[in-house]
């Protein structure tokens, strides 16, 4: 006890200055500085994920005004023109519909499976048709509006010496493509169709909506043509 | 009169007093800096407890935001592929038939006189005729049709002519290749 006594008074001066400057320390280094740049650290991770946050609404917000069933429509469409498999018998019996449509007479018709000369698919219908040259042009133009993407490769042409008719020898890519999926992600934003995908769709479901078909079960063969505009060359 | 102070105070006490002054200042001082690291150190916390409570509500709401577009990703994925499909179909629609356009320059422009006998178009849109007619005219019209820039679409680059002969029988035969642009 004695000791004590001695001891605080002989450092009594400097003994609660230096309490206080460690306790200073103590409280600075444990619990001020760490907590503070905690809280700064701590404030750019909230501002990101209130970003994220952000985003994230307003892509659900896009997406609740998209009508799902106008989509699903269009895609009908989109396969409809651009299948995924070739369609072979169905691709078949469409470009004789046509050719007989604009009184072209087939005279053979074979199927060979072609490279791919795009990204996409294609298989080739080598057609062998005799018909007048107006006719034929006729078929070029009504191939290039029909629903589905046919290419007419080349063509060979030999009059058949009876007045305007041309036996024409025609290999038509007919395209498809077998990828069907595709992948989001939940940062990414939200796909938009624009204008011209817009117009593109309008002229796909018009191209559609003229298609020839042969009607089942009917006795003599006849051809049903739903739509379609009469000879445009009278 | 000047007035004069005189300390009869002794010195130790006068150090002794000094001395104190400086202590009890020190102590001041002191106390001080301690008030005032204990009240950062409270402002530090207070804001540290405010912010996690903020961070909580953000958590929150970004999983709720998450769990929206999760639900309708079906209907994502489906815009996605759609538009997929559309690029393509534009891109595969978008190169036009050099061969058709071809086809409607040589054989539905001719003049009436003009008779193919065959015609080849390869991709590329080259071609091959076989001609034969019984006017000049008609040939020289023709001809002039194909190598005319606005006549011919700008559709050719070349033409070349084979065989130009002349039968007994009056009927001008030969075969013209012609170049695609």
């Amino acid at each position: 006890m004695e000791d004590l006594k001695k001891f605080y008074l002989k450092y009594k001066i400097i003994l609660w200055p230096v309490v206080t400057a460690v306790s200073s320390l103590i409280i600075l280094g444990f619990v001020v500085i760490p907590q503070f740049l905690a809280y700064l650290h701590t404030q750019g991770e909230l501002t990101q994920l209130q970003v994220q946050t952000d985003s994230l609404t307003a892509k659900a917000q896009v997406l609740q005004n998209i009508d799902d069933q106008n989509i699903k429509d269009n895609l009908q469409v989109a396969f409809t023109v651009l299948p995924v498999d070739e369609d072979i018998p169905d691709t078949v019996v469409s470009l004789q519909n046509l050719a007989i449509r604009d009184s072209l007479s087939v005279q053979n018709l074979n199927f060979a499976s072609s490279g791919d000369l795009t990204k996409t698919n294609n298989s080739v219908l080598k057609l062998s048709l005799v018909g007048s040259k107006t006719a034929i042009w006729r078929f070029f133009q009504d191939l290039q509006s029909s629903p589905g993407i046919y290419k007419v490769q080349s063509i060979k042409a030999n009059s058949t010496g009876s007045g305007d008719n041309f036996e024409i020898d025609l290999p038509v890519a007919i395209y498809f493509d077998s990828n069907s999926e595709a992948s989001v992600s939940l940062d990414a934003p939200v796909p938009q169709l624009n204008s011209s995908d817009q117009e593109l769709l309008r002229n796909l479901s018009k191209s559609i909506q003229g298609k020839v078909v042969l009607q089942a079960g009917s006795q003599s063969g006849q051809l049903s043509i739903p739509l379609g505009k009469d000879d445009p060359f009278k | 009169m000047a007035t004069i102070s005189i300390n009869l105070l002794p010195e130790e006490i006068l150090i002794q007093r000094k001395q104190s002054s400086k202590i009890s200042l020190l102590n001041k001082l002191s106390a001080m800096v301690i008030v005032v690291l204990i009240f950062a150190a409270s402002a530090t916390l207070s804001l540290r407890i405010i912010q996690q409570s903020k961070l909580g509500v953000v958590n929150k709401s970004l999983a709720y935001a998450r769990t929206q577009v999760t639900d309708m990703q079906q209907k994502e994925v489906r815009v996605a592929l759609l538009k997929k499909r559309l690029d393509s179909i534009r891109t595969l629609s978008a190169s036009g038939s050099k061969e058709t356009a071809m086809y409607n320059l040589l054989l539905l422009n001719a003049p009436a006189d003009i008779s193919i006998d065959s015609l080849s178009i390869d991709q590329n849109g080259n071609s091959s005729l076989d001609i034969n007619s019984t006017s000049l005219d008609s040939i020289n019209t023709f001809l002039s049709t194909l190598s005319d820039p606005g006549k011919n679409a700008g559709l050719i680059s070349q033409i070349s002519m084979d065989g130009f002969s002349l039968s007994r029988d009056g009927i001008y035969r030969f075969n013209l290749k012609i170049f695609s642009k």
